[in-house]
């Protein structure tokens, strides 16, 4: 069963533009490297915060 | 009258199955964060941070709180990119990568543990709702814990049940006003704390109930927090589809779930540590005096209705992904057996162990998910593939990709071994390595090589045919 049986008529039609607009390329701004690059930053911080607190635990028990 | 073209469009975009296109798009960076932050300061991070800081001093429950939140959100949130870019939900997007049934089969694993997170919202904002009304000198029936929190947690699922019949829209003008006030009231709770009690007083207050070894409470605590970490991840792709851009649902996600939201959980932990009880509804007034007690309590309050009234949407638009006929009412009222679970407080009180479960099930589907996208569709999806049920690329066998469930029953089998949260009991690795985040490694490892083998021996038997064939 494809999705065609499940829908409305006139929302698969509208179903079937708004997939061929978004095959062709509408699509939102793509990620880029530098995004990547601040996520790794932040979890770099986290990583290193959760390093010493532990060690910290772990030399004070 | 009658409904026009348009109309059904736009309905069927905010409330329905259609991808969104670019114009569509509700959400850029700061709206996308107040929606996640909204949604992430409620019930669930109060609770983890005052039971971290029930078994571990300030300093190692800042770490567990951070690196358990910050590490699942970090592995997950690349699915933000699949959701953003093709503009749809979970279990739409899912379907490249468990097939449409085993897609479907982890839709019904989701609306049951979301009957369990509206619960624990709501709930928490009924035990809020009776502290007031005890601090107002209201009646005694309707401040105690088995008739009056029950009355107000119902009465907020109401409430909540009515602003997801409104739509995204609505949700994004409540959480404009509402949010920004919630995070406003809980920095200036912390400061409050540690002016009036002293830094050192904090940072070094012993925990109320610790374990055995302050190791074991370390991987506990993490084993918690990692829980509510992978948790996000069926929600991930209902507000990603709305995202203006790639880069917003990324670092939004991230920093939404796995950053922002952490201020609540380590004021929970502070205040844990201070008052000697996980329950904020307990501390608040305690912690906060008279004033900034009530204050916080009147946040708790709008921080689990936010949370709510998003919890019944998500369900709602992934309900409507399996039966697309379903008007949105119909969809919502999926979420009515939640009621249910908010007669009593026993739902409440297992926070914990809902939260390993969780920890269980979606680390195992996001290391599935994640090892998918990312190394076997390599970030490209056919869209109109997602939308044929029992045809194209994604048909995999009778609608299930059996490598994928395979290697979650693997990952279950390891994480029960590790760690098995009915008794609190821990494996022999898991004051070393936890089991959540292994789970999830473990898991996409399993898929991986199970991918690989069932795709070898399928070219292996295809290559004699077409030998014979003359290909």
């Amino acid at each position: 069963m494809a999705m065609e049986h499940v829908l409305d008529p006139q929302l698969q039609a509208e179903l079937e533009e708004r997939i061929r607009r978004i095959e062709n390329g509408e699509r939102p701004e793509p990620f880029t490297n530098l995004d990547w690059v601040y996520m790794w930053i932040v979890t770099a911080v986290v990583l290193f915060l959760f390093a010493v607190l532990v060690l910290n635990l772990l030399l004070h028990r | 009258m009658a409904e026009s073209r348009e109309q059904a469009v736009q309905r069927e975009v905010y409330f329905g199955i259609l991808p969104v296109l670019r114009g569509e798009r509700q959400f850029g960076l700061l709206d996308f964060l107040l929606v996640q932050v909204g949604f992430g300061i409620a019930a669930w991070s109060f609770l983890v941070g005052g039971y971290t800081g029930s078994v571990l001093p300030a300093g190692p429950a800042i770490a567990a709180i951070l690196f358990g939140n910050a590490i699942p959100v970090f592995l997950i949130s690349v699915l933000a990119i699949l959701y953003a870019r093709y503009g749809v939900d979970t279990f739409i997007g899912a379907r490249a990568i468990l097939g449409p049934r085993g897609s479907n089969l982890f839709l019904i694993i989701f609306a049951i543990l979301n009957l369990g997170w509206i619960t624990i919202a709501c709930f928490m904002l009924g035990e809020s709702a009776i502290r007031v009304v005890a601090a107002f000198g209201g009646p005694e029936w309707l401040a105690s814990r088995t008739v009056g929190a029950p009355i107000f947690a119902l009465a907020a699922f109401a409430i909540a049940w009515w602003l997801a019949l409104q739509g995204p829209i609505a949700i994004r003008l409540f959480i404009r006003v509402g949010v920004p006030a919630m995070v406003a009231i809980i920095v200036g709770l912390i400061i409050y704390i540690f002016l009036q009690n002293g830094v050192s007083a904090v940072w070094n207050a012993q925990p109320p109930a610790p374990y055995d070894t302050p190791v074991r409470g370390l991987a506990s605590a993490i084993e918690w927090n990692v829980g509510l970490g992978f948790s996000w991840l069926p929600y991930i792709g209902q507000w990603n589809r709305l995202a203006k851009d790639e880069r917003t649902a990324l670092i939004g996600t991230y920093l939404g779930w796995g950053v922002l939201l952490n201020v609540a959980a380590i004021l929970g932990a502070l205040t844990a540590l201070l008052v000697g009880t996980y329950e904020p509804t307990e501390w608040m007034i305690q912690a906060g005096g008279p004033l900034f007690g009530l204050f916080g309590l009147f946040m708790l309050i709008l921080a689990n209705l936010t949370s709510a009234t998003v919890l019944i949407y998500s369900q709602g638009l992934s309900i409507k992904t399996l039966f697309p006929r379903w008007k949105w009412l119909w969809a919502l009222l999926t979420t009515v057996p939640a009621a249910l679970l908010m007669l009593t407080p026993t739902m409440y009180d297992s926070y914990t162990k809902f939260l390993a479960y969780i920890s269980f099930i979606m680390a195992a589907f996001g290391g599935v998910m994640v090892a998918d996208y990312v190394f076997i569709q390599r970030f490209h999806i056919s869209l109109r593939d997602l939308y044929r049920q029992h045809a194209g690329r994604y048909q995999y066998f009778a609608g299930f990709n059996w490598e994928a469930y395979a290697a979650v029953i693997l990952g279950g089998i390891f994480y029960f071994w590790t760690y098995d949260p009915a008794t609190d009991r821990a494996g022999p690795l898991f004051t070393y390595i936890t089991a959540g985040i292994p789970t999830f490694f473990l898991t996409a490892a399993v898929y991986l090589a199970l991918t690989f083998v069932t795709r070898r021996l399928a070219v292996r038997q295809e290559e004699p045919v077409a030998i014979e064939r003359g290909d």
